[in-house]
């Protein structure tokens, strides 16, 4: 398991932490130095965390735990007009990019009303394709117990709802946060920010949990190596207009450029000993055509090569050629 | 100042539910955001969320008459024809574009942002200055119903409009609008506003309270994270 970290300080002596994280494993995610000032987003082994501290007290830096690092969130609300927007879903979309998740917004085109409310095929798909999803819902609790559930209840990713009213849970999701329903102003006080800190937490457990099932079956390679393997490899990335052109996921990363030019470059490039397209399903994203690279578990691909080299053995003839 | 601003549930078991708590927040924000608690009297707001069924009645203040030429303008007849000299710019645009239907673009000659000059067989001055111009209310009316469509779900889009002398009530639904639906939101409009309680609101009321801790919401590991070593 890996914990991130953001790292505040100054420049001078920034590149001992580079070192220390390429020592311990970790991966650099991303390095920016503006004058003196060094902010450094890494990742390293969760039982190295002792030895990282050491180093931030003696370079007198800051250090910033971000829980959701690597990993893609839908926040999702009903319509995009303004009785949804902007406020309550920015709030929780910025929220969680300070905890280190990379949030999209999406709209549902029909996902108001009792007996209307609908979800299309492609919008599930969009929403699956990330780590977990926030709904934004309104502030009736009959609304949510009766008639919303069946916008997320076929979702294979974790769902969390956000609602107005106090309610313990509601059906198919996997956490409830009440008080962040249909509100139109934003959230600045203490107990508003405090319902933003437990969505965060909430969204967090739903992602260990995640991880955990990962862990148990893990994965041929870490999505970071992946990511910057890519970087590495494809001189295209560098130039992507997108300001996160490499997104890690979970099990596996988006890449933002178009998937009819580059899906046959990314497929062959090398990841350890392997080539990418034995170990990794590479599809084609619902958002705006771009790259979605989804890695397979170790076991998958042990049977893969154990298959391979029987249908080879199968074709030589086997023992009697 | 008197309250405006009343929300009921017209469901007999769930009368202060959050929903018509937050309902009344919302439809305040939304009078404020929009500027028009002047010309509003008293709105009401009625919902029944199980049927489902959303009504808003709006009690209209509007005061103001349309402005007329005389009242806006000063009218004086020159050598080349009537000039019509304003103070403020306000309707200005209103203005010139009633100059421009009345007396087509070529007869309206525009001197600078103050003065406007049309010939005088076209008209005399004792017609100009009855001309209506601008009519506020209009404007209002508009942001009033932008401010109902605001309130109301975005899926209740089935309307029923009940016009009045003094106002309006809309009746909403996704559901086809039934006639005893209307009768219910008629008999409850006819009978005085029950306000909610104001201790209901103290849960949901945005008010900063004190607090000894600094709170750092996305700091705080760190200090944990400092103790510890």
């Amino acid at each position: 398991m890996y914990n991130g970290f953001i790292f505040e300080g100054e420049a001078y002596r920034h590149r001992e932490l580079l070192e220390l994280v390429e020592d311990l494993g970790g991966s650099i995610l991303n390095v920016r130095i503006i004058a003196q000032e060094a902010t450094i987003t890494f990742i390293i082994p969760e039982e190295d965390t002792p030895t990282l501290r050491k180093l931030v007290l003696e370079l007198r830096a800051r250090l910033r735990e971000i829980p959701l690092v690597g990993s893609e969130i839908a926040v999702v609300s009903p319509t995009i007009t303004r009785h949804h927007l902007p406020h309550p879903a920015c709030d929780i979309a910025e929220y969680l990019r300070r905890m280190g998740a990379k949030t999209n917004i999406i709209g549902l085109a029909r996902g108001v009303g009792q007996r209307v409310a609908q979800i299309t095929r492609r919008e599930k798909t969009l929403i699956e394709e990330h780590d977990a999803a926030v709904f934004l819902l309104g502030n009736f609790d009959y609304c949510l117990l009766e008639h919303k559930w069946k916008l997320y209840k076929d979702l294979r990713i974790p769902v969390i709802v956000a609602g107005g009213p106090k309610l313990d849970h509601v059906p198919y999701a996997s956490a409830y946060i009440s008080g962040i329903g249909r509100i139109p102003y934003r959230t600045r006080f203490l107990s508003e920010i405090r319902k933003l800190d437990e969505l965060a937490k909430a969204v967090g457990k739903c992602l260990d949990g995640r991880r955990e099932m990962i862990a148990a079956d893990p994965l041929i390679t870490s999505p970071f190596i992946l990511k910057s393997e890519i970087e590495k490899q494809i001189e295209e990335v560098k130039t992507c207009y997108s300001p996160a052109p490499i997104v890690p996921q979970l099990d596996g990363v988006r890449v933002k450029l178009r998937y009819d030019k580059f899906a046959s470059i990314i497929k062959k490039i090398r990841v350890g000993n392997y080539i990418l397209e034995d170990v990794a399903e590479v599809r084609r994203s619902m958002m705006k055509n771009y790259i979605l690279i989804k890695l397979y578990p170790k076991s998958y691909v042990r049977l893969k090569e154990l298959e391979l080299i029987n249908s080879q053995w199968n074709h030589k003839g086997g023992i009697s050629a | 100042m008197s309250e405006k601003i009343f929300v009921e549930s017209l469901d007999e078991t769930c009368q202060h539910d959050f929903g018509i708590l937050i309902y009344k927040i919302i439809a305040e924000y939304i009078l404020s955001d929009l500027v028009i608690g002047q010309a509003i009297q008293q709105m009401r707001v009625l919902i029944d969320i199980k049927k489902p069924l959303f009504a808003v009645s709006v009690q209209l203040s509007l005061p103001r008459q349309p402005i007329r030429m005389k009242d806006y303008a000063r009218l004086e007849e020159g050598t080349d024809g009537i000039h019509i000299i304003i103070h403020d710019e306000t309707y200005a645009p209103e203005l010139l574009k009633v100059l421009w239907n009345s007396f087509g673009k070529n007869n309206v000659a525009q001197i600078d942002r103050w003065e406007t000059v049309i010939p005088r067989n076209l008209t005399t001055i004792n017609e100009l200055q009855n001309v209506i111009v601008a009519d506020p209310r209009e404007k209002m009316m508009e942001k009033i119903l932008d401010a109902i469509t605001r309130i109301i779900p975005e899926a209740f889009r089935i309307e029923h409009l009940l016009p009045e002398a003094s106002g309006l009530t809309i009746i909403t639904s996704e559901n086809p609008i039934q006639e005893e639906w209307i009768e219910i939101v008629k008999a409850t409009l006819a009978q005085p506003p029950k306000p909610i309680p104001p201790e209901m609101f103290e849960e949901i009321k945005r008010e900063p309270k004190k607090t000894e801790e600094i709170y750092k919401p996305w700091k705080k590991p760190i200090n944990d994270l400092m103790h510890d070593v």
